[in-house]
């Protein structure tokens, strides 16, 4: 899964490397959504204990 | 102005891509298998990596640099936690050192130095002018640096992605993994 996180990166940049500046922009900040999730997935959601 | 900052990310760029690089010679040659967290913080370095990349490509934007920013803090805690998680008395660590200190030390430490020079050059109020007309500038027209940067970031990534899938597949990392799941 955490592959998919990398892929996503790798598409952004592609993107954004092909001039579709805000499609790159989005994606990385949905992935750092993503992200967020997943590290909060990996400390026994600390999130939750947070919110 | 604008070009001077745009190589100046592109320095920044190269130098996450070498630590990066790093990352995956002591993946491939040492045997040093990153565990979920360490992933977290690599995904936090390719996050810093990608608004670099946006400001190197199209020219300085706060937004390209809270992005970047935002991605720092993000595998900042990831390896704050890591280093809590190890830093308890009789508690095994992760991984070999390097000079001292374990890898998610380093990251902590890279973290802390991208989040202070991002909020430094970020402030440089010069660079964000005369930057709209210089939009849509195609990638062959871009610096040599600018290219260089770019190739290496994507490279980098791509290598990532294929390592990580090799290692965990479509699963859950484990926490302490041994070896890869798709190749010996």
């Amino acid at each position: 899964m955490m592959a998919g996180l990398f892929l996503i990166f790798f598409i952004a940049a592609i993107l954004a490397v092909m001039d579709f500046e805000k499609a790159s922009l989005s994606i990385a900040v949905i992935n750092l959504v993503l992200c967020i999730l997943w590290l909060n997935y990996h400390t026994n959601d600390t999130l939750a204990i947070l919110l | 102005m604008v070009n001077l900052f745009k190589q100046l990310n592109a320095l920044g760029l190269i130098a996450i891509s070498i630590i990066m690089a790093f990352a995956l010679y002591a993946q491939l040659f040492d045997h040093e298998l990153p565990c979920p967290l360490c992933l977290l913080q690599r995904l936090g370095f390719a996050g810093v990596m990608l608004g670099l990349l946006l400001n190197a490509l199209y020219g300085p934007a706060p937004k390209y640099y809270t992005l970047s920013t935002i991605f720092a803090v993000f595998g900042a805690a990831a390896a704050l936690r890591q280093i809590s998680l190890h830093v308890i008395p009789g508690t095994p660590f992760y991984g070999s050192a390097f000079f001292g200190l374990h890898f998610y030390t380093w990251a902590f430490i890279c973290f802390t130095i991208i989040i202070v020079g991002l909020s430094m050059i970020s402030g440089f109020a010069r660079q964000y002018e005369k930057n709209l007309g210089q939009r849509k500038v195609l990638f062959s027209q871009q610096p040599f640096l600018t290219k260089l940067s770019v190739v290496l970031a994507l490279l980098i990534l791509l290598l990532n992605t294929v390592i990580t899938f090799a290692e965990c597949g479509l699963h859950v990392c484990p926490d302490n993994p041994t070896q890869y799941l798709y190749f010996k």
